[in-house]
């Protein structure tokens, strides 16, 4: 029984450290080590207990169960694999953390990247229909946020007919239908329409996970282009 | 004893160069600090030159200094296992920001495999390093212990 005891105090102690050291490196408390040994040296945490972090304590995130942890990471792994070593330090993506009902100011969402701390969050939880191409859209914003100068904000928006304003913020719209459209005009998803930036993901997304529509118009068809340019900048050997 | 691997240049130039003004010579050891937190049997950090040197520190900005001999990039990509008694270049939350002060781990810390450039490991006592002097409750140690000599051996 005492020899128990020292197991699980010696168990605990290690990890508790292993938190300290993930905190220390990227600043959210309460995660722990899902899998570091991966293709392309992305590495995964998971949540043991819920956290808040964020300037106003406005981000929140909870544990999920070991099932749900590794049945969804199966799939993050298969999609993200897609992303090489090389093309990942350019855009300065290295930690993923898995947790599930993912808030900012009270609004679920699906990730939240920094590429400032290296790190995508994930709620593992968001709508299955779209959880896979909704990992590529919140890579793309790590891209995004890494180049801003190769994906300028105002050439993409002078794509758009010049009577189409985008809203001030993403959650500033009701604009947020992630079907994909059939028939485009200029925009691929309803939330394609909320920001530049969510435009450009949308695309990103779309391309990577391999759904765009049948026919593109021509406004859409030069976004198209233009991610694909902007890719070829960042790393030569990117594939689609 | 420290085994030091194989470094680049630009590694080796600054640590010489520091070793050789005998800039290590007495410089305090800081436990590895977060605000309110010292973790013991984890990491001891040394080689601030600039508000660690024994008679001229400055506990308000021990950790901070700098050797005044420039950064160095960090080089981050070499296979290296973060073991227990393996050595590192410590640096700010961003690349190439690396100076004169490095840490020794005292424990596994896979984690800093791709985080911090490794400079070699401890070979013979590290047991001395555990014994080192740290406090749970404040932000610094008073009279705390220092590095004696450092040499390089190749």
């Amino acid at each position: 029984m005492k020899l128990l005891k020292l197991i699980l105090l010696y168990l605990f102690l290690i990890s508790s450290a292993q938190a300290d050291t993930i905190y220390e490196l990227i600043k959210i408390p309460n995660l722990e080590i899902y899998n570091l040994k991966t293709e392309n040296k992305l590495r995964y945490l998971n949540a043991k207990q819920a956290f808040t972090i964020g300037v106003d304590n406005n981000i929140n995130c909870f544990k999920s169960s070991k099932q749900d942890l590794d049945k969804k990471y199966k799939i993050i792994e298969k999609n993200l694999n897609r992303y090489s070593q090389n093309f990942l330090k350019k855009i300065n993506l290295k930690y993923i953390v898995m947790c599930e009902d993912l808030s900012i100011s009270g609004i679920n969402t699906a990730g939240i990247p920094d590429n400032v701390m290296k790190t995508l969050i994930v709620d593992i939880k968001f709508n299955d229909r779209y959880f896979e191409r909704v990992l590529h859209h919140e890579v793309f914003h790590i891209i995004n946020d890494s180049f801003k100068n190769i994906f300028n904000q105002q050439i993409w928006s002078s794509f758009n007919p010049k009577e189409f304003n985008y809203a001030e913020c993403s959650t500033c719209t009701k604009k947020i239908g992630l079907e994909t459209y059939s028939k485009t005009a200029g925009f691929i998803t309803e939330y394609s329409q909320s920001t530049a930036s969510e435009d450009m993901a949308e695309v990103f997304s779309h391309l990577m996970y391999g759904n765009l529509p049948a026919t593109v118009d021509p406004i859409l068809q030069k976004k198209i282009e233009f991610i694909k340019k902007g890719l070829l900048k960042i790393d030569e050997n990117f594939i689609l | 004893m420290i085994e030091k691997i194989k470094a680049s240049k630009s590694e080796k130039i600054i640590f010489i160069f520091v070793v050789i003004l005998g800039l290590f010579s007495i410089t305090s050891f800081v436990l590895l600090k977060d605000k309110c937190w010292v973790i013991k049997d984890k990491l001891v950090q040394a080689g601030d030159v600039e508000f660690g040197k024994k008679g001229n520190i400055d506990y308000g900005k021990i950790g901070t200094g700098k050797s005044g001999l420039g950064t160095i990039k960090s080089e981050v990509d070499k296979d290296f296992n973060y073991t227990k008694g393996s050595v590192g270049l410590a640096r700010s939350l961003k690349y190439d920001t690396e100076d004169s002060q490095f840490f020794i781990i005292l424990q596994d810390e896979p984690l800093y495999e791709g985080e911090y450039t490794p400079i070699g490991k401890v070979i013979f006592g590290l047991e001395a390093l555990e014994k080192i002097k740290y406090l749970n409750k404040s932000e610094y140690v008073l009279r705390p212990d220092f590095i004696n000599t450092l040499r390089l051996f190749n």
